[in-house]
């Protein structure tokens, strides 16, 4: 069967996308041929306003509508604590979280073996923004993995010498887990973590 | 249907839907495989977390013969995450060195024991926190003991071509074009050699039989650290064909 050339087209572009594959690109045009005409015009008008409306913010790098983003220019924020973050993703996932002081996205993570250094992050802004001199603590929120590990290094000699405190986020056992299902690295990061309980003991 | 149990290292990690993930490592008994693990973010997933580069840990799988299909990891257990290692960025661009000499010089599906046993010796000296003197001759040692394990090790103690050995204290020709050491009768005209001292070239020999954790306490002259280093890089980039993502992560020592 000939497939309509506008179709085609769609296949093809949506297969661009990852984690997308011939057939669900397919599966997907079919279904948007099918859809009611405001819901397709919605989603076309959608991904025509994401370039132009989307920005990153000079300050924290943040994808945002406006630059300075509305994090950065909330004045009702904690602007002397920054939490440094890997992706923009991260920032939707601590301000569920409730943090109130103000972010800086590194857009990336140390990795040579993706082909990623430490000057292809946005560290000189992170710097700069803290010898600015109106931030007093940071705190590094980069995964708990190899690559998170490696970027929260390049943080602290990056930062080696400025008037902060540096502190990186706790790791260990997973809220809602179970020490029985924790493997070693886990249970001795979550030693190494510990907290003191207010109350008990001395 | 087999149940297969080994040890391994982590050298790839991509995550596979929402809560799994697929992971590519080098096994003690089958070489380097690629294995599903499903549902290993969930907070109560039994494989012992999700996996991370160059953890060392003990696999289970079930294997189908004359299947294709990827194996679908059933247990995990961590014996090492090397801690020290990550709370150094010199050790950790080590540890990335490692893994891009793994992931490249091991071949798929096909068991090397003793190349994994000097992956995880080599992890092992980093571990103990070596002085940083001593992490030139523990990479030197891991390099080229990968390449000797692997078929890949240049000739160093003779000629090439009439395999005769040198004299002592002589500076002698290196070719990685040919594989190793030429000597004056043996070269043709222009070729890409470069000087080696034969005590640069006996280092090399020696520290790619030799196990990295007796290394804590070694420290080369710099001037013949930088010469062992610089021929190594030159010898591993003829054998790949390619420099490295992950370079020598070690600095010129200065005497």
């Amino acid at each position: 069967m000939a497939v309509p050339p506008a179709l085609a087209r769609l296949v093809d572009a949506l297969k661009r996308l990852p984690g997308v594959g011939t057939r669900t690109a397919e599966r997907l045009a079919f279904h948007l041929l099918r859809a009611p005409h405001d819901e397709t015009h919605e989603l076309a008008e959608a991904l025509l306003a994401l370039q132009d409306a989307v920005v990153a913010c000079s300050t924290c790098h943040n994808l945002a509508e406006s630059d300075p983003c509305s994090l950065c220019s909330d004045p009702d924020r904690e602007h002397a604590r920054l939490l440094v973050v890997e992706q923009p993703r991260d920032v939707t996932a601590f301000e569920e979280a409730g943090w109130k002081g103000l972010y800086h996205v590194l857009l990336g993570h140390v990795s040579p073996l993706e082909g990623v250094e430490a000057k292809d992050l946005t560290l000189s802004a992170l710097v700069d923004r803290v010898s600015g001199g109106s931030v007093s603590e940071v705190i590094v929120a980069t995964n708990p993995d190899y690559e998170g590990d490696a970027t929260a290094l390049h943080i602290v000699r990056a930062l080696d010498g400025q008037p902060v405190q540096v502190s990186r986020i706790a790791r260990g056992v997973a809220s809602g887990s179970a020490i029985e299902y924790s493997n070693s690295a886990m249970l001795s990061d979550a030693l190494a973590g510990r907290v003191n309980l207010e109350g008990g003991g001395r | 249907m087999g149940r297969v149990t080994t040890e391994a290292l982590a050298l790839r990690r991509t995550p596979f839907g929402e809560t799994s993930q697929i992971a590519e490592f080098l096994t003690r008994s089958h070489g380097r495989l690629s294995v599903i693990l499903k549902g290993v973010h969930r907070p109560r997933a039994r494989k012992g977390g999700g996996v991370d580069l160059l953890d060392h840990s003990m696999l289970t799988w079930f294997s189908r013969r004359n299947s294709r299909a990827m194996p679908q990891l059933v247990e995990r257990r961590v014996l090492s995450h090397h801690p020290k290692l990550r709370a150094n960025v010199e050790l950790l661009q080590i540890g990335e060195f490692l893994v891009e000499l793994l992931r490249t010089l091991t071949p798929e599906d096909q068991p090397v024991p003793r190349v994994f046993d000097l992956a995880v010796a080599t992890l092992q000296a980093l571990e103990a926190g070596p002085p940083s003197q001593a992490l030139g001759p523990i990479v030197l040692a891991a390099q080229g003991g990968i390449l000797r394990l692997g078929g890949f090790e240049p000739v160093l103690d003779r000629c090439v071509v009439c395999e005769r050995r040198p004299e002592a204290h002589r500076m002698l020709r290196c070719d990685p074009g040919r594989g190793g050491i030429v000597c004056a009768g043996c070269r043709e005209g222009r070729d890409d050699s470069f000087l080696l001292s034969t005590t640069a070239a006996e280092g090399l020999r020696r520290l790619a039989r030799t196990d990295p954790r007796e290394l804590e306490g070694v420290a080369l002259p710099a001037e013949l650290e930088n010469s062992m280093r610089r021929a190594s890089e030159r010898l591993l980039v003829q054998v790949l064909e390619r420099q490295l993502r992950c370079r020598v992560p070690l600095r010129e020592r200065v005497a």
